[in-house]
Parts: C-alpha cells; sequence; structure tokens
C-alpha cells in the first residue's frame, strides 16, 4: 500500500463551504498523485460534526455532486477525532480489492459558536456528557492524574506546547503559522478546566486533508504503508480506572509494529495526537516509545524536539496546527508521508527513513496506528 | 451502578442480562463510597452546562471502578464521598438522575429513602395510571414493596383517573405483567367515601383508605401556572374528588401527619416534564429526573424551583431539602 498524493489545505477559519473544502483537497491530491478522479475506484469520507452542527449527514452522496455520472463508492466513516485515521485504515484494507482509492476527511468548525457541546457528543451521553465533561475537563482528569502518578508539572505541558507552536511556525497549513507563542504566553493563559489551560488545549479550526492510495508503488514520491491498526475501547472516560493506561492505544500499537515488523526504536518521525499537551507525553509511552512515566524526561531533556532523537509532532501537531476533527487523522499520515518525501520545508526532520502517526478518537475509544516507510 | 459476570468477572457499565463471554448471569454492583481520585474546575460554559464554575470529580468507588460525577460543591483529591444519605426528614426530596436504566435509578431513589417500615400486614395504596405514567415504573414500585415485605394481597393500584376508557386500559395494562395481574385494581371515585372532619373543615375520603398504612403517588411531572399548579391536586387527584377551588386549599392546608391520609410517598416521573405559564404557552422538557418524597408540597415546591416556575401561593410556607445530590447534580435542564 502506498501513498501516491497527498493534499492539507490551509487550517483556519475559511469562507468555504465543508464540500468545498474537502473537494479543493481531493483536487490537491490527485494533481500531487497526477492522477484524474476517474482513475479513483473508491472513496472514503471522514467528517465528524457537520451532522450535529450543519443538519448535513450523507457526506459521500454530497462529495458525489463533484463528481457526475461517475456513481463512484463514496464511503462515510465517523470515529470522532479518530475518523481520520480510521478513513485511512479502510483505505489500506480496501486495497485488497481496489488498485486506487482515495481518502479525504474535512470539518467545518466555524460554523457555530456551540462546537463545545457538538465535539462532546464524542463522549458518552449520560455518563460522560451529562456530568459536564467536556472535552478539556477529561484532558484535565488525564493530566491531573499522570501529575499525580509520575511527577510531570504544568511546566512539562508548556514544554510540549511550546515545542509544537515552534513547529507549527514553520508550517504554512497551520493555524498558528507564523504566530510566534512564547513559554511567557503559554504559561499566563487562562485556565480552561484546571489544571490545562487554554494554551494546553488544540484549536477549533476548519480544515480538510486528503491522500490518494495505491496498491502498488508509482513513482518515488510514493511511501509505503507498512502497519495499520485500528483497536477501539468503550466509550466512557471513567470505565477504565486510569486514564493513563490506554489499552486500545497499546493494542494498535503492538499490532502495527508487528504488521511493519519494526520496533518503537526503527522510528524516526511521530505525528501523535496532542488535543491536550498532556496527551503527547501519555501517548509517548501507551506507545512504547518509552516507559511509564518516562516522556517528562523526555520533554524536558528536548528528545521529542524537530532536532532530538525522534522528533515528535514536526507539523505542530494538533496543538498548532489546529484540529479540524475529521481532517486530523489524514493530516498526521499525510505530514509524516511529507516529511519521508523529504518535502517538509523549513519544518523538515533530517533523515526520516519511517515515521509512525497515532491518532485518537475521543480521549478513550478509538486508537488508530500507521507506520509509514520511505 | 455496573454489571459484573459472577464467573470471569468482567464488568459492564450499560445494562446487561448475561455475560457476553462465558453467558454466565451478571450481577448489579450498587458502590456506595467513593473516593476522589483526580478533579477538574471547569471555567468554560456550555449548551448543557452554562453555569460556570463546576467541578468533575474522577472517583473510584469501593470496587476499583472509576467513574466521572459533575458538582458544584468544592472537593479535594483523596476525600470520600458516601452515596447513601437516607431521607432526612419529611420534607427531604430525593432526585436522581436516570442513565441508562431506570431500573438502576428507581434503585437509587429508594436506597436513598431508606426503609419504609412494611410489614407483612400493611395495607398500601398506590394511586398511579396506567394513560399517562409509565408502567414500567409501576412495576418496580410494587417489586420494590414486596422485597420489603409487602404482600400482593394487600397492595391496591387506585385508577388516578375517574372514566372508563382509564379504568380498561389499566386492567389490560396490568393483566399483562406477572408482577401486577394479582393486584386489585380500584377506582376511588367509585367507592364509597366516608365524611371525616378535621380542623373545621369536612373530608370526604375513599373507605378503603381508612386504615391504609401508605399511600403512593406515582405521577409524571406537570406543572401549571402560578394560580393552579397541577402538581398539588395530581397527586391526590382520585383520593379527593372534586379536589379544585377550595378543596384544594383544604387539602394543601393538611399539616403532615394528619389522620386524613394514610402516610405519604411520592414518585414523579420527570422525564417528560409537561410545563405550562400564565400565558397557557406549554413547554415539554425532557429530563433524566426522577422524585421521590414523603410531603407533597415540598416536592411541589421544589419541583416549581428547579423547573423555574412561579409557585402556587399554597406552598409559600412548605419547605423542602434536596437530597441525592451530593452525589447527582441536578440541574434543569438536565
Ligand atoms: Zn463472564
Amino acid at each position: 500500500m502506498y501513498i501516491t498524493g497527498l493534499s492539507v489545505s490551509k487550517f483556519g477559519q475559511t469562507s468555504l463551504t465543508l464540500p468545498e473544502m474537502m473537494f479543493s483537497a481531493i483536487e490537491g491530491a490527485l494533481k500531487d498523485a497526477a492522477l484524474e478522479i476517474k482513475d479513483i475506484e473508491a472513496i472514503y469520507v471522514s467528517n465528524n460534526l457537520s451532522a450535529s452542527s450543519n443538519n448535513q449527514c450523507h457526506l459521500g452522496a454530497v462529495l458525489a455532486g463533484y463528481f457526475p455520472g461517475l456513481h463512484l463508492p463514496i464511503f462515510s466513516l465517523e470515529a470522532a477525532c479518530g475518523g481520520g485515521g480510521v478513513a485511512v485504515h479502510q483505505a489500506c484494507i480496501s486495497l485488497k480489492h481496489y488498485q486506487r482509492v482515495l481518502v479525504v476527511g474535512g470539518e467545518k468548525m466555524s460554523v457555530s459558536p456551540d462546537m463545545l457541546y457538538f465535539v462532546a457528543g464524542d463522549a458518552d451521553r449520560e455518563f460522560d456528557q451529562r456530568e459536564g465533561l467536556v472535552f478539556p475537563a477529561a484532558g484535565a482528569l488525564a493530566a491531573s492524574t499522570y501529575m499525580q502518578k509520575y511527577g510531570a508539572t504544568m511546566h512539562d505541558f508548556a514544554l510540549v506546547s511550546y515545542k509544537n507552536h515552534q513547529n507549527g511556525n514553520l508550517n504554512p497549513n497551520a493555524h498558528f503559522f507564523g504566530k510566534d507563542v512564547t513559554m511567557e504566553m503559554i504559561e499566563n493563559s487562562k485556565v480552561i478546566c484546571s489544571p490545562l489551560r487554554l494554551f494546553d488545549c488544540s484549536a477549533n479550526t476548519d480544515g480538510a486533508a486528503a491522500m490518494v492510495m495505491e496498491r502498488g508503488k508509482r513513482t518515488h514520491r510514493s511511501i509505503q504503508i507498512i502497519g495499520s491498526a485500528f483497536a477501539t475501547n468503550h466509550i466512557n472516560f471513567a470505565q477504565d480506572r486510569d486514564p493513563t493506561d490506554r489499552k486500545e492505544v497499546q493494542k494498535a500499537a503492538s499490532d502495527a509494529f508487528r504488521q511493519a515488523n519494526l520496533t518503537p526504536k526503527d522510528i524516526q518521525v511521530a505525528e501523535i495526537h496532542d488535543g491536550f499537551t498532556p496527551v503527547e507525553l501519555i501517548m509517548l509511552e501507551n506507545l512504547s516509545f518509552c516507559g511509564r512515566g518516562e516522556a517528562v524526561k523526555w520533554i524536558r531533556e528536548g528528545r521529542t524536539s524537530r532536532t532530538g532523537s525522534l522528533p515528535v509532532n514536526p507539523s505542530g501537531g494538533l496543538k498548532a496546527c489546529g484540529h479540524p476533527v475529521g481532517a486530523t487523522g489524514i493530516r498526521q499520515v499525510a505530514e509524516i508521508a511529507t516529511q519521508l518525501r523529504g518535502e517538509a520545508g523549513a519544518r523538515q526532520v533530517a533523515n526520516a527513513q519511517t515515521g509512525l502517526a497515532y491518532n485518537f478518537g475521543s480521549l478513550v475509544g478509538s486508537a488508530i496506528v500507521h507506520i509509514l516507510r520511505k | 451502578m455496573y454489571y459484573r459476570c459472577t464467573a470471569c468477572q468482567q464488568t459492564w457499565y450499560y445494562p446487561i442480562d448475561r455475560c457476553v463471554f462465558c453467558h454466565q448471569p451478571v450481577t448489579r454492583v450498587t458502590p456506595e463510597k467513593f473516593t476522589i481520585r483526580a478533579l477538574t474546575e471547569v471555567q468554560i460554559p456550555s449548551r448543557e452546562h452554562q453555569k460556570v464554575p463546576y467541578t468533575v470529580l474522577l472517583l473510584e468507588d469501593e470496587h476499583g471502578q472509576t467513574h466521572t460525577r459533575k458538582t458544584f460543591q468544592s472537593y479535594r483529591v483523596g476525600e470520600t464521598i458516601e452515596d447513601t444519605t437516607a431521607a432526612a426528614s419529611q420534607r427531604t426530596v430525593i432526585a436522581t438522575k436516570i442513565r441508562y436504566s431506570l431500573d438502576e435509578a428507581a434503585d437509587r431513589l429508594f436506597r436513598l429513602m431508606g426503609p419504609l417500615s412494611i410489614e407483612n400486614k400493611s395495607k398500601i395504596a398506590i394511586l398511579s395510571s396506567c394513560t399517562d405514567s409509565d408502567p414500567a415504573l409501576l412495576v418496580l414500585l410494587v417489586d420494590h414493596l414486596l422485597k420489603n415485605g409487602a404482600q400482593t394481597d394487600n397492595i391496591t393500584i387506585g385508577e388516578r383517573f375517574a372514566d372508563d376508557k382509564a379504568i380498561t386500559k389499566a386492567k389490560k395494562i396490568l393483566a399483562g405483567h406477572p408482577l401486577l395481574s394479582e393486584l386489585e385494581l380500584v377506582n376511588f371515585s367509585d367507592e364509597a367515601h366516608e365524611t371525616i372532619p378535621f380542623r373545621r373543615s369536612l373530608f370526604d375520603i375513599p373507605k378503603r383508605l381508612i386504615g391504609s398504612d401508605l399511600l403512593i403517588t406515582l405521577t409524571p411531572l406537570a406543572l401549571q401556572t402560578a394560580k393552579e399548579n397541577a402538581l398539588i391536586s395530581s397527586h391526590l387527584a382520585g383520593v379527593f374528588p372534586g379536589q379544585r377551588g377550595s378543596n384544594l386549599q383544604k387539602i394543601a392546608e393538611l399539616p403532615f401527619d394528619n389522620p386524613i391520609l394514610p402516610k405519604l410517598l411520592c414518585l414523579i416521573d420527570a422525564r417528560v416534564a409537561a410545563i405550562s405559564d400564565d400565558q397557557d404557552n406549554d413547554r415539554t422538557q425532557r429530563t433524566q429526573l426522577l422524585f421521590l418524597g414523603r410531603d407533597f408540597k415540598a416536592m411541589d415546591k421544589c419541583m416549581c424551583k428547579l423547573f423555574d416556575v412561579p409557585e402556587h401561593t399554597l406552598l409559600a410556607n412548605s419547605q423542602y431539602q434536596l437530597a441525592g445530590e451530593e452525589f447527582d447534580v441536578i440541574q434543569s435542564p438536565v
């Protein structure tokens, strides 16, 4: 399985509609792959909030309107913040059947002032939503648990935020591109859900991403997917006792590494779902890059910076790119492919041959890991 | 409450009857003691949680399972909370949220109410209506009474609505459920009444109720204008004929301990609350709430406050305490 074309939109508020954003990303990915839509056999669409925030479901048929007469199978997939990763995973599976497919994800988050409520819909209706567990609150409970267990501090989380903003400042598609976010700004930002501050949280944004995926390698720019795994867990936040011990993440990671016949030590660049800054640290551990509690040391020592031993989120991550929910998982895989192609410009990581993208649906529930090779 | 397999100890938070792995029956686990493992103070309002700040607790129960709960009270990590508050006084209104199971919610209400002091000879009348109430709640109520020592022969169901259609429907529903089919169904309005004087007023009360030990009312929540709050009358509709106007006043003025009525227990189903204002604007509010209390005026007062409806003038001197809220924030809308 190969990624042969990709396109990520400029993340940030846009006047484009969701279908326009998605269509534009599709056109970009086709152009990058030097293909026409008629070369594509199926499309996988990821979106999370269009139904609840804009009363537009059935996005497969919506997109079909851009390709009259083609009657392509277009599949809609939704898995909260993990929908993009699930779409890529499903596309991988489908390449046993098709030769060439397209994945696209998009989210229009500037459409409603009620996004905190709509996104809360990704958590359990009774156990989480009605208990006021909006997403930053869930991130905060995970943060508190992690701090108690491993002695992490708010300063450590600020270091994650700072690193990702430094990277995002070099990524023209990032929401925070060109914005110089300082440690002072991060540490003085207002508390959203204690202990998390505004700059510990990823920003709602508009955005879309698309990739062409093929069964065979076509050009030297084709990037191989050597591991694709997806694992689920119950949706309610508290059922697993310890929010820092994510079994679904461990399962998806071990499956993907086994498929790739690699270990975490073989990975040279990673995009790790950082909806909230502590989550990047917690997931580094759950993905087995380091032992429990050791990610704190990693961030303090700069090991995950762009020039460190394992650059994490060279794109800026969800923190600085912004998090258009349905697009994020595809953007992460596209970033790793871009890095492995050596086309990441100012944010390019040196000499990366293999990379990993980890996408998470809600703070518990869906974990998707992709491992890519040059 | 959650569900645990008796064989493999696997745990479910959604109601389930049998283990999906070993097909053994599951037991219901009702935790009562919780330790706060983490908490967050939420500063950002959202559509369903507009009042900020509030706190979300991550709780570990006595069996090691964890839960999240919203609260407006201030707590520290490491503190414990017990969910065993029995009704402290006659004015206590117990409220609980329904999550995924009505059984679970009813269970918690009865647990927080504490023992009902039922003996096997206790005569119990349930005033309900199969026309506007959920028979599932009636089943849970009767089940609870039987488990607490009541005898089928001593439980009478009174239909709140006097018309034949309601009685026919009630008969059919009771006959269809094994737990209800043996119970006697009566229409109190049709029954002989006896006139009892009390504090210079006369009360007509169905003879059958005289000598009963417990009268339980089961009503859906319907709140009307300040002029005439439907709750006061609806609790006891079917017991007192013509309960409007001056009769309503008489009933509302009855002290808690009175020789007219048996001991009362009021169960209110607020899942679909019908609310009208002075201009006759009707709204239906969906909540996930059940209420239980002993004093119907305290309950009415509490409902008016929670649902932001001006209270009936007859409730001016009533008081209530809301219980169960330490652990289960009751807000409107929920
Ligand atoms: Zn079992």
